[in-house]
This record gives structure tokens, sequence and C-alpha cells, in this order.
């Protein structure tokens, strides 16, 4: 899947990088040699389920109209690639741990844009060293949680988890895509610190 | 109302223009494995399920 010349991504005339159905692809693909290393798992099951949703996506992320602040636009970028992957499944497994990778990657990408931007300087957690084994736990059990809102899985649970961060959901048949992507927004929003 | 006013509604599209970039497959597949490996429990975990 790598390029003879690279990885090819999209960028705005601000400087907001954008994934491309390649750079996803490639991004899978280490994601699944990776795991690989300790997962007792055929990775021969592994591959591309439907491709039309990772083109889908890299339209919708092109289309998309990024007039807000640039920390918000590079959340508005990884928010979109974590929900519609956890969501709409274009791996044949795997798509949890690559939502939340390829989310992490871009707006680990982002960051340069969001602090030239700014004049401020962000760092991003998970990639700083300072996300410990409990806060990795966390963060993946949570992500659990929320991608069995498309199954209509744990909605109890799930109503009670949103309801205790602040995310107002009326009852627990009544739980949107708005409200997880509500959720998904605070997930990396908090990860994103001002040195 | 003494007088009318008359106005018109201009619809201004913004579309985003965007130019494709490459990143060397040195330095994307570098930046991957350390966020990879900073993050391998919360992969371990989810690989488990």
């Amino acid at each position: 899947m790598l390029g003879s010349n690279g990885v090819q991504v999209f960028k705005t005339n601000e400087g907001l990088i954008l994934p491309t159905k390649q750079s996803l692809m490639e991004l899978y693909r280490m994601l699944t040699e990776y795991t690989r290393e300790f997962a007792n798992t055929d990775v021969m099951h592994y591959g591309l389920r439907y491709e039309g949703i990772l083109t889908m996506l890299e339209s919708r992320l092109q289309g998309k109209r990024y007039v807000k602040g640039p920390l918000e636009n590079a959340l508005s970028v990884s928010e979109e690639l974590a929900f519609r992957i956890m969501c709409e499944h274009p791996f044949t497994d795997g798509n949890k741990r690559t939502a939340l990778i390829s989310a992490f990657f871009f707006l680990i990408m982002n960051l340069d844009y969001v602090n030239r931007n700014t004049g401020k300087r962000y760092a991003f957690l998970p990639s700083a060293g300072n996300f410990d084994l409990g806060a990795q736990m966390e963060r993946a059990k949570q992500m659990e949680l929320l991608a069995a809102w498309n199954d209509q899985r744990r909605t109890r649970e799930l109503y009670e988890f949103l309801t205790g961060n602040g995310i107002r959901v009326r009852s627990k048949n009544r739980i949107t895509e708005d409200h997880i992507r509500q959720y998904l927004r605070k997930f990396l929003k908090e990860l994103v610190v001002e040195n | 109302m003494s007088g009318e006013k008359t106005g018109k509604v201009r619809t201004v599209k913004i579309t985003v223009q965007v130019t494709s970039v490459q990143i060397s497959n040195g330095e994307f597949q570098e930046r991957v494995k350390m966020l990879l490996d900073k993050n391998r429990e919360m992969i371990r975990y989810l690989a488990k399920k």
C-alpha cells in the first residue's frame, strides 16, 4: 500500500491535514501487523470490508467547512474519523482500534497547524508519553462502550455514562449520533493540553 | 409600514481547497510506530475483545 513517493494526504490552504483512503489503509495495515505481536488472532482475517466507506469518508472530510478555530477544526477531522470507522466498519476486523489510532494520528499531524495558527503550544497526551496504563485502559473501555451504540447494546450503561459525563440525553432509548459525537469530541479534546 | 425595504439574499458557498501532499514512507511509518508503542496497552485490550 505504500506509494513509491510516500503516503498521500490532503492539505487545506490553511494547513489542516486530511486523511486519504491510502493513508488510512496504510495505518490499518501497520496496526494489523502490530496487533499480530500479541493478539491470538488470524491476521489473514484482516482486510477491507467495503472500500466505498473510506472513499465516502475521504470526500466527506474534504466537503466539510473548516470555519471554526484551528483546534476545533483539527478535532472535527479526528471526530469524523473516529465516528465513521467505529460505526461504519470499513474493515473486516479491528475497527475500534483503527478508529482510535487514526483519530489520534491525524490529531497529532494537525498539531503543527493548530500551534502555528493559535500561537500556542499544544501537546497530545497519547504521543507525549503521559498516557499511562490506567489512562489507556480507561479510553479503550470507553471506546468499546461507545461502539456498542451502533448495535443498540448496553444502552442503559451508555446512557448513564454519557449523562454522567455531561452529555444531555433524554432517555436510554434516545441516544443519537450527535450524543456519541459530542462525547468523542470531548474525549479527544481532553487529550490535547496546552504547555 | 412606511416605505419598503428590499433586499437580496446572497448565498456564499465556501469550498475547501485542498492540495495533495506526500509524507515520506519513512516519516509516516516512524510516526505511526511511535504512536502504536505509546498506546500499546489500549490496542492490546481492544484486540483481545
